[in-house]
């Protein structure tokens, strides 16, 4: 890495030396996730009680709630990651968002997976149309879309481009499935299991447990993106040694 | 042989996806990692960073 080199790319926007501090700090992230996630997991699946209502049902909350967080966040990443190529041109950034992509998709699918578990058994249906569902299910398929993409346009840049532009267009779904059960109050799925404001959060018995869980899921992601990121900023090396070896 | 009750079996479905799902994620991010590195050093043998 020379002097202009550094200057152009100031921070982690620098391919080298993303690599080399992300090298130091994914260890950690690896291990302090493993310890979020399996202590609220075990804690929420085995220790906590049956709500009177729902019955065990309730131990869903603990996957449904940060998957589906993170699903949503992940898309907000890609989104300011995109904003910042369209501005700055940095590739770690368009990189990062799409090795953020299937880390996204997966959280989603599982979002939809195990809330149509939890709805089979208290709504009495896998899948309703409405609002926050059919919203999620977009969501989905914009991240199919932007992985497709980036997998069909053979010009990197021309495919950060398209790829920034769909995310722009998706985060009005990511935020419609963040807010659609406020917008829509007909929907029949429930309002927001946490907020800032403690007097409407869940039951204590859940609320810790479940803090730990999307600690878990959030740290999970986190550290996969960064991995994930640094194979992406590998892969456009071989690509531009191989262009290089050809000339 | 005894049914499940459709709550735990509704429990251990959810549990199952969002173990299962993130971990494959995880083995293909993992794998892909170590083919993309070793790729680039055989082609940079010399590069510490790599």
């Amino acid at each position: 890495m020379n002097v202009k080199s550094a200057a152009k790319h100031p921070g982690l926007a620098n391919p080298n030396r993303f690599v080399r501090l992300t090298g130091i700090a994914l260890p950690y992230l690896w291990a302090v996730s493993a310890i979020l996630l399996s202590t609220g997991l075990v804690w929420g699946f085995a220790f906590t009680p049956a709500d009177f209502r729902q019955g065990e049902t309730v131990k869903i909350i603990f996957v449904h709630v940060p998957s589906a967080l993170v699903a949503i966040n992940v898309w907000l990443m890609m989104l300011a990651a995109s904003l910042f190529w369209f501005i700055r041109r940095h590739h770690v950034s368009i990189l990062a968002a799409k090795a953020a992509a299937p880390v996204g998709a997966v959280m989603t699918l599982v979002g939809i997976l195990t809330g149509a578990a939890w709805g089979q058994v208290t709504w009495g249906t896998w899948w309703a149309w409405e609002p926050r569902l059919t919203s999620f299910l977009i969501l989905l398929l914009c991240y199919a879309g932007y992985i497709l993409l980036w997998r069909t346009l053979e010009n990197s840049d021309l495919a950060g481009d398209v790829t920034a532009s769909l995310c722009l267009f998706g985060s009005v779904f990511a935020l419609l499935s963040r807010y659609a059960v406020i917008f829509w109050s007909r929907g029949l799925h429930q309002d927001a299991s946490l907020s800032l404001d403690r007097q409407t959060n869940i039951h204590d018995a859940y609320y810790v447990p479940l803090l730990f869980c999307i600690a878990g899921f959030m740290l999970l992601s986190v550290t996969l993106i960064l991995y994930r990121t640094r194979t992406e900023i590998r892969h456009r090396r071989i690509e531009a040694l191989q262009r290089t070896g050809q000339r | 042989m005894t049914e499940l009750e459709p709550h735990w079996a509704a429990v251990f479905f959810a549990y199952g996806t969002a173990i299962l799902l993130p971990a494959i994620l995880t083995a293909v991010s993992l794998q892909q990692s170590r083919l993309v590195r070793q790729h680039l050093l055989r082609l940079e043998p010399d590069r510490i960073d790599s």
